[in-house]
């Protein structure tokens, strides 16, 4: 989703939403307890896919394509936290999200001055 | 503490590094003021210690913050009239690899894959959890939303939505480190140590280094990545930068991060006393 919108001049960022993201778990759709939920666009829309709390690679459709992300409730309360990754096998920059919550707008989110999270996950811990 | 430029980009070059997007602009730290900071590397365990990590929950707090929530979101659970089975397992803890793979040993033993760290539970472990019905899963998650963090601060680094100073002096100390000059010119030394090796990243930018996908050959690759990365300073290089950027900026707030050191401190001492009241030996806390 990246890429189109750049070329289209789409660029805005919310500065309030500095090295942090943007949540919106109440207007996000469903995701089934423990999994984790990509959307290839903003704002859960696009083509969806669903992932286990532990996934070493999303593969080859999804990789580097989740604009927005709902996670699932937790299967045990007692760990209410899901780690992405930017690369696979846990590697590189990771953000942590609460079970049950979700981002409409992963440009929202940096994880470095010049890079935000939009088409970057790869690998998923919780 | 991080401001927003109105960043222009007309790139369609799909590689990250041709990728300018918006970007945010960075306060200036000088990095000496953090000069005598380095970041503790266990090369068995995969544990890291930064400066910041002292305002973080440890492993084992978080294990034992995270039960007392739960054990409270399960006094809920049965208060609706569901029977909640004893039950309770390990809490496990990845070895930081933002970086990729910085442990002779455990590249040895993983390859690039993190080490995964066992972290004792607060009980004795028992069975898989059984199946929840619809019912009771429903009552779950109303209980989890009822009880929150039932007043316990969640002091996990990274966490999204948290604006608190803990939090942007780690993402700013990350952010200043990645274009730091000594942090720029071990990436590109070590790069350039690879190709000469003949191995490959698997993309721009990535930490991770192509392998046959053998045990044998990612070991083989993550020895050999390890070896590039001393050429040029040793794996812990990177590391050391971020402690430095990090301990920098905690001069100027320690008055609030003494009070944080405290209510942490506090939040322990209450997850502590919940787990007690449900039943838990001291022994385990």
């Amino acid at each position: 989703m990246k890429n189109i919108l750049r070329t289209a001049g789409v660029l805005a960022v919310a500065s309030a939403s500095v090295l942090t993201g943007v949540t919106a778990a109440q207007a996000a759709p469903a995701c089934s307890t423990a999994r984790v939920c990509l959307y290839d666009n903003y704002w859960f829309t696009g083509t969806s896919r669903s992932f286990g709390w532990v996934t070493y690679n999303v593969g080859v459709d999804a990789n580097d394509k989740g604009s927005s992300l709902v996670v699932g409730p937790a299967a045990d309360p007692a760990s209410p936290y899901v780690y992405f990754y930017v690369d696979s096998n846990f590697v590189g920059h990771n953000v942590v999200f609460r079970a049950s919550n979700a981002s409409n707008d992963l440009r929202g989110l940096y994880m470095t001055s010049t890079r935000n999270w939009d088409d970057e996950i790869t690998s998923v811990w919780g | 503490m991080l401001v927003a430029l109105a960043g222009t980009s007309c790139s369609s070059e799909p590689d990250r590094p041709s990728e300018p997007g918006p970007t945010l602009s960075l306060p200036a730290i000088d990095r000496s003021a953090g000069g005598n900071a380095r970041a503790s590397l266990n090369e068995t365990t995969g544990e890291i210690v930064l400066p910041m990590s002292a305002y973080w929950y440890s492993d084992r707090e978080n294990v034992l913050v995270n039960s007392a929530v739960a054990s409270l979101i399960f006094d809920c659970v049965e208060e609706a009239g569901f029977t909640v089975a004893p039950w309770d397992g390990d809490g496990k803890a990845l070895q930081d690899s933002r970086y990729g793979q910085w442990s002779r040993a455990l590249a040895a033993k993983n390859g690039a894959l993190p080490e995964i760290r066992k972290i004792p539970g607060v009980m004795e472990e028992q069975p898989e959890r059984p199946a929840l019905s619809a019912k009771q899963q429903e009552a779950e998650s109303k209980c989890t939303k009822s009880v929150g963090r039932a007043g316990l601060p969640e002091l996990l680094e990274g966490l999204v939505g948290d604006t608190s100073i803990q939090n942007q002096i780690s993402n700013l100390a990350v952010a200043l480190t990645e274009r730091d000059p000594e942090f720029v010119a071990f990436r590109q030394g070590w790069e350039d140590c690879l190709a000469g090796r003949g191995l490959k990243l698997t993309e721009a930018g990535s930490w991770n280094l192509q392998s046959t996908g053998s045990k044998e050959d990612e070991i083989r690759v993550a020895l050999l990545d390890i070896e590039c990365k001393e050429t040029v300073g040793g794996p812990r290089k990177p590391y050391d930068i971020l402690a430095q950027y990090q301990a920098a900026q905690m001069k100027d707030h320690q008055a609030e991060l003494n009070a944080l050191a405290e209510e942490k401190t506090a939040a322990v001492e209450r997850a502590k006393h919940i787990l007690r009241d449900h039943g838990v030996a001291d022994a385990r806390l």
